[in-house]
């Protein structure tokens, strides 16, 4: 028999859980944005990419060190 | 595809973000192309140790039948169709022009060649056309 209201936790809420998703993607935004804004010498690098200037920015700029070490950004780096 | 640094790059300096073309018919609107750039940066900058592309399957499904669901799939054809999604919801250009393209009636293929590619980045130019695609020739014998 399924209960009203239905609860919304962790365990149970599939609609909790894409807030949480959408809040991590928008922190993620947000700290990526953070380190770029900083330095104005990359502003028209980043406007206009068919340029192709962007891949010459260091990707160091906004990757997570821990990423290097062994996360699943750059772990398989190596191997390629 | 994470490790072409160089699309890495452009999604994770959230680059796509003003490029999506939400009105192309060929594309997700912007669905597959948002979820690639989510699943970038849970890749790259989140500090997780893994993550699931759960995302990028199921908006690759909204464009292309065969993905929804659960059945075992080729997974050169999902690359395929991935990049082709990327591309038209990266497209800059907002309405392909209806473009005709003449026979090569033996002509030189420099010279058919470039009436090829013309033709072709007159409806296709994205991050995608510019980091991967070329021209090939090909003939049967």
């Amino acid at each position: 028999m399924i209960e009203y209201p239905i609860p919304t936790s962790n365990e149970n809420g599939y609609a909790l859980v894409e807030v949480e998703r959408k809040d991590l993607h928008e922190s993620l935004n947000e700290k990526a944005a953070k380190a770029l804004r900083e330095d104005e010498s990359l502003k028209e690098a980043l406007t206009n990419p068919k340029t192709l200037e962007f891949t010459k920015i260091s990707i160091n700029l906004v990757i997570n060190e821990d990423s290097v070490l062994g996360g699943c950004g750059l772990s398989n780096l190596g191997n390629t | 595809m994470s490790n072409t640094i160089e699309l890495s790059k452009y999604f994770l300096f959230n680059i796509h973000d003003s490029e999506i073309n939400h009105t192309n018919v060929l594309g997700s609107k912007g669905r597959v192309a948002e979820a690639y750039g989510d699943l970038m940066k849970e890749m790259w900058i989140g500090d997780k140790r893994k993550t699931a592309p759960f995302n990028v399957k199921k908006s690759i499904g909204t464009v292309v039948a065969q993905f929804r669901g659960y059945n075992q799939q080729d997974s050169h054809e999902f690359l395929h169709y991935l990049i082709d999604t990327l591309n038209e919801d990266l497209n800059r250009i907002k309405e392909k022009p209806y473009v005709e393209i003449p026979d090569s009636n033996g002509r030189e293929d420099s010279i058919v060649s470039k009436e090829q590619w013309d033709a072709f980045t007159k409806r296709n130019n994205s991050v995608l056309i510019d980091l991967f695609y070329g021209q090939l020739k090909s003939r049967l014998i």
